[in-house]
């Protein structure tokens, strides 16, 4: 847990709304690598190790994004061979290379949000427009991790029986499947019914529910959230009102004022870095708690 | 004041010829603890669920319920469903919510509650029983003893006057069952909590409860403290019922002259009545027993299965060594016990003997050859393993349809086997669902199934989790039975007193290493805290002696 963690929940969806939308609209090569950095370093940090269990899979994503762009895309003033009579394009390259690294982002901006926005958040700001799936959704997590764990008991209780998944021809393993399936479904529908009374017996729909959640929205919530939207809006107005913006086709653009620029890319590095900013500055507070100073 | 009465309660389940439970009546009064006891099947769960209204089941029940002194069914369901709570035995099943702190609020927000006062209680529990740490965990990172505790608090939150529960501690660890009932203790003391607990487990329940009823068959055979119902199935010889008393109970029932008033029932008592001389000396023929120890059914016993050198963590926290460098050997014929601690990797010993995980070093070998050398159908021919929850390894609608696939594959009985099914009491079984089984019976069915698969090797894990006595009497001498075929046993388990009894050699695991395995006496001699009640009654007086059954069979002098 760090001092993000901490703020409201209104306040982290505020951020990561903000981000989302700027990561969406500002189709910069530069912009999209800060991203990367700053979102990477973030899980890294809270030590979320998922989105780096996947990097063979963004590899190949982002690699496939960028030659397919280059081959098929041959708009493009920059050319820097031909191929088979067709031009390659510096603007091709550049806008795959941007393309993939959005994709990239928002992946990770989400792996970010789902590990500062816990279920129970999650429901606290949704739960009052839906509260019955509210419910179901918080059910549902609870039981999606119930069904893994069982179902790996199960495999290796069938792998005894000569029953696996992993080995035979594909109408074998087509059958282990099936087998491991029905246990798992006998299994759960059998459990169910105790699931099932001890609902009954706290009380379930018996009545309207409320919410044992509260948050208090602070001071802290308020100028955090404010410094985000701030940031965002500056951002996406000089982008929008064309103050600084960063054009790949028809040509790349590089005749932006490098004072304007240096603004925006600064406005859009404390917008990635405030929770990383903030992380630094509680962890040296907690440190000087520790140490009585 | 009285809070619960039950006045001639019959209860009979749709389509069934029996009443599971037969016109009982008694009264509660408030902040007792009941402990409900009986073999399984006598209907302790059906009696437990029909004082909870809203999950009472289907059938026809007659009699009457007075709960508070008025009757239950005349209470709004509102008021009801709070003031009595209940706990289901298997933690996970009764689990709705995926973290801590959604399960707790899960009772309260269903009462509608307000936010402050859903806080307010939370903050209570939390403070009072010391759970804090644990509120912003997911459910699956608790152990099974904090996720029972977590259940039931989630019940205490809603402030019931009467606590059901329904063999509670049956699934957890000895030093976890310990917590709990440490807390129902409590409960009863400071806050004059109703408890109605439905065990197997009895001495330290006994020795909390201030009244006790025994069931059987759906009736009510005894109802009284635990001292006169002690003193009712002593006096009237009642052996089936004496199992389920504690074993200093057990151990002095035999005893002639001795007050009824003065039977011990904690191990405190009994020791200080051996100690001072009170009561008569058991004899204890040492020499036969080291005799019926060292003899062996098989001169040169071939290696069964070993283990050398064997490292093992788990991919999750590869930091984390599990085992670390264990050696282990056992021979045809063996009737090993490994016991230790809850997360001290008895689980995966038992798992690595079966290949269904690989270790980062060592080598296991089945026979004499390498286990990753074997395929897979040569492994289960060889060894047959029973997870802890049996169910997981049923693929069949019936017991016959298991057991004949289990005789497919195996060479030993193609051509029948009705002998056997009768030999361990399965023969009425085979049409049953193994869903419909009890839990002694599954195991049953699944020792069957090793036998009819010719496996040479079996490896129990926790199977008496969950049994009550005379089931694990059944199960122990059917394993002593296999044991003496020339079959090599495995068992990890915490159950001191079951190892203690039919087990030939023990080890324990600490620290990802096994101790040096020893017989099963020699294992217990220097044992001062992990050890069998005999032992701890007897430890001054006759050393070697580990079992009640052993102490009785000894005879009185």
């Amino acid at each position: 847990m760090n001092y993000f963690e901490y703020l409201h929940p209104l306040t982290k969806a505020t951020y990561y709304g903000m981000l989302f939308i700027c990561i969406m609209i500002v189709a910069s090569p530069l912009s999209m690598l800060l991203s990367i950095l700053a979102l990477m370093s973030i899980l890294k940090r809270n030590r979320v190790s998922t989105a780096m269990n996947y990097k063979g899979f963004f590899a190949v994503l982002a690699l496939s994004i960028i030659g397919i762009n280059f081959l098929f895309n041959h708009r493009g003033t920059h050319i820097l061979f031909y191929l088979l009579d067709r031009p390659m394009t510096l603007e091709a390259l550049l806008y795959g290379c941007t393309s993939a690294m959005m994709i990239v982002s928002i992946v990770l901006l989400f792996q970010n949000a789902s590990y500062s926005i816990k279920t129970r958040e999650f429901l606290y700001l949704f739960g009052g427009i839906m509260p019955q799936i509210g419910l179901l959704i918080s059910m549902t997590c609870g039981f999606f991790q119930m069904l893994t764990d069982r179902g790996q008991d199960i495999q290796q209780a069938l792998r005894m029986k000569d029953i696996e998944i992993g080995r035979g021809t594909i109408r074998e393993r087509s059958y282990s499947g099936m087998q491991i399936m029905h246990v798992l479904i006998a299994l759960t529908l059998e459990n169910a019914l105790i699931t099932v009374l001890s609902m009954k017996s706290r009380a379930f729909d018996i009545g309207p529910r409320t919410s044992g959640l509260v948050y208090k929205l602070r001071a802290r919530d308020i100028l955090f959230m404010g410094f985000s939207l701030a940031l965002a809006g500056a951002m996406m107005l000089m982008w929008g009102s064309c103050i600084y913006r960063f054009s790949i086709y028809p040509s790349i653009d590089f005749s932006n004022n490098s004072v304007t620029a240096l603004l925006f890319y600064a406005l859009n590095f404390a917008m990635l870095g405030l929770p990383l900013y903030k992380t630094g500055s509680y962890k040296k507070k907690m440190l000087l708690q520790k140490e009585g100073l | 004041m009285t809070i619960l009465e039950l006045k001639h309660v019959s209860f009979q389940y749709p389509g069934q010829k029996k009443e599971a439970l037969k016109d009982i009546s008694f009264k509660v009064s408030e902040g007792e603890i009941l402990y409900v006891c009986g073999p399984t099947g006598a209907g302790k769960s059906t009696l437990l669920h029909c004082l909870k209204r809203e999950i009472r089941p289907l059938g026809d029940m007659q009699g009457e319920i007075t709960f508070c002194g008025s009757p239950m069914d005349s209470f709004p369901k509102e008021d009801l469903v709070s003031q009595i709570g209940i706990v289901f035995q298997n933690p996970d099943n009764q689990t709705v919510m995926d973290t801590v702190m959604s399960e707790m609020t899960f009772g309260l927000e269903n009462l509608g509650l307000p936010p402050a006062e859903i806080k307010q209680r939370l903050s209570e529990i939390a403070g009072f029983f010391g759970i804090e740490p644990l509120f912003n965990k997911s459910y699956q990172h608790l152990s099974g003893g904090e996720r029972q505790t977590v259940n039931l608090c989630a019940v205490l939150a809603m402030r019931p006057k009467l606590l059901l529960l329904d063999e509670p501690i049956s699934q957890l660890d000895p030093v976890a069952q310990a917590e709990f009932t440490g807390i129902l203790r409590r409960l009863s003391d400071e806050f004059g909590i109703t408890i109605i607990i439905n065990e197997h487990k009895n001495t330290e329940l006994m020795t909390i409860s201030n009244k006790v009823l025994f069931l059987d068959e759906g009736e009510l055979q005894y109802f009284g403290t635990p001292r006169d119902i002690a003193a009712q199935i002593i006096s009237n010889n009642d052996h089936k019922a004496l199992s389920f008393l504690p074993a200093p109970v057990r151990l002095f029932a035999a005893a002639e002259g001795l007050p009824i008033s003065e039977m011990p029932l904690t191990i405190k008592e009994a020791r200080k009545m051996v100690n001072n001389n009170q009561i008569f000396r058991y004899h204890q023929n040492d020499e036969n027993d080291e005799n019926d120890e060292n003899a062996s059914a098989f001169s040169n016993p071939n290696q069964a299965i070993s283990a050398e050198n064997l490292l093992f963590s788990y991919r999750s926290s590869p930091g984390e060594t599990v085992l670390k460098h264990l050696d282990f050997q056992a021979f045809q014929g063996d009737f090993i016990g490994i016991v230790g601690g809850n997360g001290s990797g008895k689980s995966t010993l038992m798992k690595l003997f079966c290949g269904l995980a690989s270790p980062l070093d060592g080598t296991i070998r089945l026979g004499y050859e390498k286990i990753n050398k074997m395929k897979r159908s040569e492994i289960c021919d060889k060894v047959f393993y029973i997870p802890q929850n049996p169910l997981t390894y049923f693929t069949c609608d019936t017991v016959s349809g298991e057991i004949d696939l289990a005789a497919q594959k195996g060479k030993a009985y193609r051509q029948g086997y009705e002998e056997l099914l009768a030999k361990f009491r399965l023969s009425s079984l085979l049409k049953l669902h193994p869903y419909d089984l009890s839990g002694g019976e599954r195991q049953k069915v699944l020792i069957v199934c090793a036998i009819l698969r010719d496996a040479q090797i079996l490896l129990l894990d926790e199977a008496t989790k969950g049994l009550d006595s005379n089931v694990k009497k059944d199960l122990g001498e059917m394993l002593g039975m296999l044991s003496n075929a020339g079959k090599t046993i495995i068992m990890v388990s915490h159950d001191l007193e079951f190892i203690a009894s039919y087990a030939k050699k023990c080890a324990l695991l600490f620290d990802g290493n096994l101790s040096l395995l020893q017989n099963t006496r020699c294992f217990f001699a220097d044992n001062y805290f992990y050890t069998t009640a005999a032992k701890r009654i007897f430890r001054d007086t006759l050393p070697l002696v580990l079992t009640i059954e052993e102490v009785r069979s000894h005879g009185v002098s």
